[in-house]
């Protein structure tokens, strides 16, 4: 009986023009937590399909519990103990956690009717069992981001997973869930469980994690124990080249101020807020889930109706009641969700850049592929965004390619005043750093940048001064000179209030 | 000895019985098609082989099948091929109208066509006229004015006396009110503006003026739809309880009113009259569900069609003014009718 | 080949493939039967699409949406009844055939309105219209067809220009039309987008209930003028007239590679969409397939082309 619960042996797969996996192995002992790294296109999600037989391999085979597969189906995985927790949440949402955690294997009672007081006596028998303080009998819509993870997590349990595999599980998470989150995680392994623990943080991976596989271009390029590695080379397996430790912003901002608001409140949302951003200026919004931040964004670019408030851009007043009025006045924004609210997935990069400046496209009505390609260029450029991917479907662009269409579409704008939401969430760590470079770039060349970020590093990285919001409100507004990253934390978790 | 004996004696009952079950009840129907055969004058034979076109309006209602068998027979027994086609269904008038197109760049000898309504052929024999092909109506007939105004040339029409069923069907209701001394009535239509309902429709309103006891309390359209009739006739018990007659257009739509009235058990209450004594009809008059039926020969309207298509392309003349026998079938006289067609 | 010349061949590939289908198509009856590959029958297949690819010219705006018109077929018919009401009171077939129009442009903006303003869903708001409509031109009409329009008005119905049916050149006519509007002006452009993703389009700026109301004005507008050849051709204006005929548009708009999620659509697809189910309907007619069977044969090539489509979109993610 060997050491590992779960291997994949020199895994191959190709599709039409691209070769995904090219001798993969992945190789996780009982028990143990194992972090899975990779850029976006190193093949991790590929090589997790195969595994759980939503995709079938052209070569390799998988080892589960000493017995050899050539190939799996999802059914076959399930029943041998694998379970997946995705990054987007799959609970139903009216239903309450029992239901949830039971779903599809319900307790019958007489007549085959649900039996509902065994569904909640098992889920609290769970729930006892790993600790987990939660109320089976509320509806999973109920719960946070943070406690509904936790919730599929036990679901999984429930079904005797033997290895849990997790991808990016603490985005999206406070503090306090996630210190949850590792909390159970440290349980699990002493009950023998093992969790492949995909993420891009790789603060967590040496917090949690016991070894490391790093994919790169389809293959392995490497299998090492955690305490024997560090941060930058891990990042330079990732990336197969060095990558230079980032300086914080050192151009200073301009005097002339861009975008000033004041008193803006909506509802419970957004109370009393008051900043501005100058020319050249990066401001940074923290705050924990839920503070405000990005429903403030989406005050500003009047996605969402303000109470009361002023909003000025180059010193002149603008109503702003749609985007429209936010866009002809100078401000430009990238959601939060890209894919979602940013990107026309089905529509090509050059139509996506364009579609905010119809009055340079249509001439007399009508435009052409010629003169689009010709504006969307320009931009492209700017943001070093291939030419190659211009004719390409959004969709299948890869997160950092999404995210500089997206930028350009408010170049090619000329916005002055560019609203970033969480601009490298999900992007690997290279990406991440050209797009921090463009935001440099962008302030040297006069804008004036307002950016939402979970990720203090990152802002500290790149901000000027910073905003932290609490609750709907700016609880400090302090100038990014000697701040250190706990300090961030604890102004935005509410320590250090009035100072 | 034995064996020959049993066997002559079988044969001698089978002799016996065919004997007495023909001579039991007389067919009406045999009379009736030797009796249209005659009027139709001599028929010749063909001279070369000719492909005659026939365009009914669905093959989804047994009257219309019938309508194809009768023209299958017809020309099996004169020695030619038919075609026969139907509409996608029974108000597509567009549809029909596209099946006749093509049906003439099909390069049939002759075409013989039932119009869904007065006026949607018209287009397509135009062009059959212009390109020399004589067309026979049959059972439903092209708008005169219309049909000349635009040059289509018709070189017959063979029809029943629509009127003359609807007269019919309603007399029947009538007479049997006459013993209760009259009573509410309805009547359930056809398709609006389709010829043959429209004159079935004035055929029985003019019965059942008639008669002063009559009251017509509603005339509603069922479309020849079996769905809709159900629908109208629970509305119409459900409004005037007391009703005692239903004349529909069709029997399909009248077998519907018979379902809706047992539904509520109302079926004795009130006497369901018919039109085409399809099968269906036939079944239920043995069953003492149906009242009566209006039988119009589907059989004969084919068999006479193609039969006048033949003698058209034949230069052989065509009578003028010759109707499709008629006749009411109710549950006492059924025996005479078990084999019309 | 340069990856972006690559890419727009893969585009075209979804127009390519209805053409492919309607020429193997056309090949295979030009065997069956040698009537098909007539002039005279061509010319009769050209006609008989003309009002299918008029409705589903405009149903292709609506369907990139993500929307879709059921009421299409009533439209056709209050237009109808409208424009043969106006002729018979003596008006010029002209004025008659612009109030029609109007008709079809008033429908449109109450089914847009209605989708747009109110939120509604369109599956359900253009259901309820399409009885609402079609109960109007019932009761305009009193059930009863009208009958007997000028010669003039007929013309647009059965005439030809040398051989050709009139109804056939406008019918392309108007695809034409239609095409470079939806490739080249703001409302193709927007359509698109915001059936591709409609909050992204907002976020853009754009005025999304606009476009989206504007669609259905447009599909109302071709469901009016695929009134005037219905009503042209069979010389009558029947309010039963269109019935279903939303079911047969929406087949060719799917066939023509258009996604009923909408943010991806090609009139050039339907219209060769409208073009292959008129070859079908004539070939089958040709071949004396029972009506029964037609509707069987009709609802199969559809699914295939459907599922064809799913895999080839399969294949190419």
């Amino acid at each position: 009986m060997s050491d590992y619960i779960l291997e994949a042996v020199e895994i191959s797969k190709s599709f039409p023009g691209v070769q995904a996996l090219d001798g993969a192995c992945l190789r996780i002992r009982t028990g143990e937590v194992h972090a899975l790294l990779g850029e976006n296109g190193a093949g991790k999600s590929t090589l997790i399909k195969i595994l759980f037989g939503v995709y079938q391999g052209d070569s390799g085979k998988l080892i589960v519990k000493d017995r050899e597969f050539g190939a799996m189906m999802p059914k076959l995985a399930y029943e041998l103990g694998m379970a997946m927790i995705p990054q987007e949440r799959t609970l139903v949402g009216h239903m309450t956690v029992g239901e949830n955690l039971v779903l599809g294997r319900e307790p019958r009672g007489r007549w085959g009717a649900l039996d509902r007081n065994a569904i909640f006596r098992m889920a609290d028998d769970c729930l006892q069992k790993y600790e987990i303080d939660l109320d089976s009998r509320v509806t999973a819509n109920s719960l946070g981001a943070g406690a509904q993870q936790l919730v599929e997590l036990v679901r999984a349990l429930m079904c005797n997973a033997r290895v849990i595999f997790m991808d990016e599980p603490t985005s999206g998470l406070t503090e306090g869930e996630t210190q949850i989150l590792f909390g159970i995680i440290e349980r699990l392994k002493k009950q023998g469980v093992a969790i492949v623990y995909i993420t891009h943080r790789l603060e967590e991976v040496f917090r949690l994690t016991d070894r490391v596989t790093v994919l790169r271009d389809g293959k392995t390029v490497a299998n090492l124990n955690t305490s024997e590695t560090t941060s930058a080379e891990l990042v330079q397996l990732m990336a197969g080249k060095a990558v230079s430790e980032e300086k914080a912003c050192s151009v200073p901002p301009g005097e002339e101020v861009l975008l000033r608001v004041t008193g803006l409140n909506r509802g419970s949302k957004v109370k009393d807020i008051s900043l501005t951003v100058r020319k050249g200026e990066i401001v940074g919004l923290a705050g924990l889930l839920g503070s405000g931040r990005s429903e403030l964004l989406k005050c500003i670019f009047g996605s969402d109706q303000i109470d009361s408030g002023k909003i000025e851009v180059r010193g002149k007043e603008y109503l702003i009641r749609s985007p429209k009025n936010a866009i002809a006045a100078g401000i430009g924004f990238l959601p939060e969700n890209r894919r979602r609210e940013g990107l026309c997935l089905k529509m090509t990069a050059t139509d996506n850049i364009v579609l905010a400046i119809p009055e340079k496209v249509f001439q007399y009505g009508v435009t052409n592929k010629k003169r689009r390609t010709k504006i969307a260029g320009n931009s492209a450029r700017d943001v070093d965004f291939s030419p190659n991917y211009m004719d390409v479907e959004c969709g299948t662009l890869s997160g950092g390619n999404q995210q500089k269409a997206l930028l350009a579409r408010w170049l090619s704008r000329n916005s002055d005043v560019l609203m970033l939401d969480e601009p490298t969430n999900g992007i690997d760590v290279n990406t991440k750093s050209e797009i921090h470079n463009l935001i440099r770039q962008l302030a040297a060349k006069g804008k004036g940048i307002l950016i939402v970020s979970s990720d203090f590093p990152e802002l500290l990285g790149l901000c000027h001064h910073i905003i932290v919001l609490r609750d709907g409100r700016i609880t400090m507004d302090i100038s990014n000179s000697e701040l250190t990253e706990s300090e961030l934390l604890g102004y935005a978790a509410g320590q250090h209030m009035g100072a | 000895m034995t064996k020959r004996v049993v066997f002559i004696v079988c044969l001698l009952s089978l002799v016996i019985a065919s004997v007495y079950g023909a001579a039991a009840a007389p067919s009406a129907f045999k009379k009736a098609q030797a009796d249209i055969i005659g009027k139709m004058g001599e028929i010749p034979k063909p001279s070369r082989a000719y492909r005659i076109g026939a365009l009914e309006i669905t093959l989804a209602n047994p009257f219309w099948v019938t309508m194809k068998d009768g023209y299958v027979a017809a020309a099996k027994d004169f020695g030619f091929k038919v075609d026969v086609l139907a509409a996608p269904s029974e108000s597509d008038t567009a549809g029909q109208l596209n099946f006749l197109e093509t049906m003439v760049d099909k390069k049939y000898d002759a075409l013989c066509v039932s119009p869904i309504t007065p006026f949607n052929l018209i287009p397509g024999v135009e062009k059959a006229t212009r390109k020399n092909v004589p067309v026979i109506c049959v059972g439903t007939w092209l708008d005169e004015e219309a049909a000349k105004e635009a040059g289509a040339k018709v070189a017959a029409l063979y029809s029943s006396d629509f009127e003359g069923q609807g007269y019919l069907g309603a007399k029947y209701i009538v007479d049997q009110l006459k013993k209760v001394g009259g009573g509410k009535v309805a009547i359930i239509e056809g398709l609006p503006g389709a010829s043959q309902g429209e004159a079935r429709k004035a055929g029985a309103l003019k019965a059942f003026k008639e008669s002063s006891a009559i009251k017509v309390v509603s005339t509603q359209p069922g479309n020849w739809d079996r769905n809709t009739a159900l629908n109208i006739t629970t509305n119409l018990i459900q409004a005037h309880p007391d009703l005692k007659g239903i004349f529909c257009a069709n029997d399909t739509m009248a077998l519907a009113a018979v379902e809706a009235l047992k539904a509520v058990g109302k079926k004795a209450q009130v006497i369901v009259v018919g039109v085409d004594y399809i099968p269906e009809a036939n079944a239920s008059m043995k069953a003492k569900e149906l009242d009566a039926s209006v039988a119009q020969s589907p059989y004969l309207f084919g068999y006479v069609g193609a039969v006048a298509a033949l003698k058209s392309l034949e230069n052989s003349p065509l009578p003028k003014g010759i109707s499709i026998p008629i006749a009411l079938v109710s549950q006492s006289n059924l025996d005479q009718y078990n084999d019309w067609k | 080949m340069t990856n972006s010349k690559k890419i727009r061949l893969l585009r075209l590939g979804q127009s390519v493939g209805v053409l492919i289908g309607l020429l193997v198509l056309a090949v295979i009856l030009s065997i069956l039967t040698p009537l098909f590959l007539t002039i005279d029958n061509l010319l009769n297949v050209a006609l008989q699409s003309a009002t299918y690819i008029l409705v589903a010219t405009g149903m292709t705006f609506v369907v990139v949406t993500g929307g879709i018109d059921l009421s299409v077929g009533s439209i056709a018919a209050l237009a109808g009844v409208v424009m043969a009401l106006a002729m018979k009171a003596g008006v010029n077939p002209g004025i008659s055939v612009f109030l029609g129009l109007i008709v079809g442009i008033v429908c449109g903006l109450l089914n847009g309105l209605l989708v747009a303003k109110a939120n509604l869903p369109p599956f359900i708001v253009t259901l309820a219209t399409m009885s609402v409509i079609r109960g109007l031109a019932l009761i305009l009409t009193g059930g009863i067809p009208i009958y007997g329009f000028p010669a003039a008005f007929r013309w647009l119905g059965t005439g030809r220009v040398g051989v050709i049916p009139v109804a056939a050149l406008i019918s392309l006519l108007i695809a034409a039309l239609g095409g470079l509007i939806f490739k080249k002006t703001r409302i193709g452009h927007y359509a698109t987008a915001i059936g591709d993703n409609e909050e992204a389009t907002r976020l853009c700026g754009i005025n999304v209930s606009k476009y989206k109301a504007l669609v259905y004005v447009i599909s109302g507008l071709t469901a009016a003028m695929a009134a005037v050849i219905i009503t042209g051709r069979l010389n009558t204006a029947e309010p039963l007239a269109g019935y279903m005929i939303e079911m047969d548009a929406v087949a060719a708009v799917v066939m023509g590679g258009t996604s009923l999620a909408g943010g991806k659509g090609s009139i050039l697809g339907t219209t060769l969409g409208a073009l292959l189910m008129g070859v079908m309907r004539n070939g089958l007619n040709l071949m004396s397939v029972q009506s029964n069977y037609q509707q069987l044969a009709m609802g199969a090539i559809i699914l295939i082309a459907v599922l064809l489509d799913k895999i080839r979109g399969k294949s190419r993610a």
